[in-house]
């Protein structure tokens, strides 16, 4: 790897200018004149470090770092096998487009399928089932939990329905026992959108272990980032191959960049009518895309997996500081439950404003957002009435009456590493000054 | 979802002139499958490096706590009388791996399965071996394995002590209490019950002793065979 030294040189010199630049922008709050965010990336001189040695190696494509994370990540999450993408949506593309490979025989998807899902979460766990010409079908979610409404799912369920495409939202299972038993009765695929869910548990088992794959961002606002990056898992083999064809310009051949011929028969197979010996190189078994990452993104995310258990465990303890703090509101608030059995790894921490006399959920975000604290709605909200599924094909179970009170009245503010002890108590004493003005 | 390593020799076993074993210690242990094969490069080279000439061989025996594995290698070419020359006791190399489809099937449910080994093919079905011991799935499997005499059969007592009845050996060039003198036909390894057509029959060895199997495999109606082979 050339000139070790030098590149030692450098990387301690980087490592020093974090601590000169970095370290204290990364301490420094007044309440009131600084952000507290909802979400943000949680970093030190580790993932510069890394960063700038993917850099030295000018690899620019995926390479040693990717190679890196896929086997660690693989290992975090419990599955055999993880590729690295550059999102979470290229994720769920990834994860959606593969259920439509012929490689699975007369069990996969074609156009006109159904996909069971629902409408109040991320516009990118539905997309791609757009996108592939299958139908998805929504179903309302219960309140508390914010996750789909499992006694609705036999309504959903009908003769072209061949798959269940869900995320744990904000961070909380679903109702994993209800949801495999009816996919399994009914012999169709899961993915599990573990976007939000890095490290959540149901029966104390990972999320992302349940399902046929699963998928996971890594966008800054997540548990960890590579900047931009995702990943598909899965503990089969026929999906890892399927993924990465599709990940990869839809090929045949499974070189890495830089390589030739791994497979020892570049020239010496025939595939559909292209002349016997055709490059392996060359030969595309699935209509797919580019998604790779650069070793660069993966370099970061290296850095980030070590900090992931106390990432986890933060998120925990900060969503435990506020419950108890606001559950004092609960004739105002629906509070977030925790699905039966499960220990979420929260994304956030969603507040659903209850009808009063006193405000309205624009009131609390406005006087919040205006105390410097983020917040954000439920995602889309109800994605069947966003302008961009105007004349989308889609199915809706009853009337979504849940995930319209949702869009209206639901808010979260964060619980990321970033809400140190000093923001926290600002949030708390933030939301205790709201009431005292109802002398409430 | 293969990565690159070093890998250093930590152990050369000569079974003939012409074939060893190398058990390699590596730096990095990815998780593979039983069946899968590696890239071994005699360059030390990162995975951002551009992948220079290197040759492909089945992973064998292996060790997950110790981070070892066994590659047997034929010197037949000009690369493989390389890494003879050059890969001695304590020296580094470079794989990267894992790759292949070569693999048992994932589910626990699957019938038997046949695996039939010629020469050095027996390789990869040492890594059967442990992956369904460990699964408690080996009283599923036996073994055909064919080689020229004696002294080529390679970890006799391993496959003994793991398969005892349920393997045949073949000598094709020598007669032994151990094994068959002959070749194996096509009726050792399928029966005249039709359980063979969904018995999964993995075929291991040259290119012509892999196309000679699988032609009389498919005649005789067998659905599931598996094979492998790289130029």
């Amino acid at each position: 790897m050339g000139n070790s030294k030098l590149r030692d040189e450098i990387l301690q010199k980087v490592a020093q200018f974090y601590h000169e630049e970095h370290e204290e922008k990364n301490r420094k709050f007044e309440p009131g004149k600084d952000t507290v965010s909802f979400a943000g990336r949680i970093f030190n001189q580790e993932e510069l470090v890394n960063l700038v040695d993917a850099s030295l190696d000018f690899w620019l494509t995926t390479g040693r770092y990717a190679a890196e994370f896929e086997n660690e990540f693989a290992q975090f999450m419990d599955r055999k096998y993880c590729l690295v993408t550059n999102s979470g949506s290229s994720a769920n593309l990834l994860a959606i487009s593969a259920l439509t490979s012929p490689l699975l025989g007369e069990r996969r998807l074609i156009a006109g399928d159904e996909v069971i899902t629902v409408a109040a979460g991320f516009p990118t766990t539905v997309n791609p089932i757009i996108q592939n010409g299958l139908i998805p079908v929504f179903v309302d979610v219960e309140m508390g939990t914010y996750n789909i409404k499992v006694g609705e799912l036999e309504k959903a369920l009908s003769s072209r329905t061949k798959a269940v495409v869900i995320a744990h939202t904000l961070g909380n299972p679903f109702n994993l026992d209800v949801i495999v038993d009816f996919v399994k009765t009914n012999h169709l695929f899961l993915v599990e959108d573990c976007c939000d869910a890095v490290g959540s548990t149901y029966n104390g088992k990972m999320v992302g272990t349940f399902g046929d794959l699963a998928t996971v961002s890594f966008y800054p606002a997540h548990h960890i980032t590579m900047g931009e990056g995702g990943a598909v898992l899965t503990n089969k083999s026929i999906y890892e191959r399927i993924v990465r064809s599709f990940r990869d310009w839809g090929r045949d051949c499974y070189c890495e960049p830089g390589s030739n011929n791994t497979c020892g028969r570049r020239f010496s197979m025939q595939f559909g009518t292209l002349p016997e010996g055709y490059d392996h190189k060359y030969v595309y078994s699935h209509i797919g895309y580019n998604l790779k990452i650069t070793d660069m993104q993966a370099a970061v995310g290296v850095a980030q997996l070590k900090k992931l258990p106390e990432f986890i465990s933060i998120r925990k303890d900060n969503f435990r500081k506020l419950w108890e703090a606001l559950h004092q509101y609960q004739d105002y608030f629906i509070l977030p439950i925790a699905t039966e059995k499960s220990d979420p790894s929260w994304f956030a921490f969603p507040i659903t404003v209850k009808t009063n006399n006193l405000f309205s959920k624009n009131q609390i975000v406005n006087y919040l957002e205006n105390k410097k604290i983020l917040t954000r709605q439920l995602f889309g909200g109800n994605l069947t009435r966003q302008p961009a599924y105007n004349g989308a094909n889609f199915r809706v179970v009853g009337d979504l009456v849940n995930t319209d009170y949702i869009m209206n009245n639901t808010f979260f503010i964060g619980v990321y590493p970033g809400i140190e002890e000093h923001k926290m108590q600002y949030i708390i004493d933030s939301f205790r000054d709201f009431f005292r003005g109802f002398s409430v | 979802m293969s990565g690159t390593t070093i890998a250093t020799v930590t152990k050369i076993v000569s079974y003939t002139d012409t074939i060893r074993c190398y058990t390699l210690r590596l730096d990095k242990m990815y998780r593979f499958l039983a069946g899968q094969f590696v890239q071994l490069t005699l360059e030390l080279v990162s995975g951002s490096d551009y992948w220079p000439e290197s040759r492909t061989y089945s992973i064998g025996f292996f060790d997950v706590h110790e981070k070892t594995i066994e590659l047997i290698i034929k010197n037949q070419g000009i690369y493989s009388n390389r890494i003879f020359n050059e890969l001695a006791l304590g020296s580094t190399c470079t794989l990267k791996y894992p790759y292949g489809d070569f693999t048992l099937p994932e589910d626990d449910d699957f019938d038997d399965i046949v695996c039939i080994a010629g020469g050095t093919g027996i390789s990869p079905f040492f890594s059967f071996i442990l992956e369904l011991q460990s699964r408690s799935l080996l009283h599923k499997m036996r073994l055909f394995y064919s080689v020229k005499c004696v002294n080529d059969i390679i970890r006799y007592e391993f496959l003994h002590k793991y398969l005892g009845e349920r393997m045949k050996l073949f000598t094709t060039r020598e007669n032994s209490a151990l094994s068959y003198h002959r070749r194996i036909e096509i009726c050792d390894v399928v029966d005249e019950s039709n359980e063979h057509k969904i018995t999964h029959f993995y075929i291991s060895g040259s290119h012509d002793f892999i196309e000679f199997f699988v032609q009389k495999l498919s005649i005789a109606g067998v659905k599931n065979i598996h094979y492998d082979f790289w130029k």
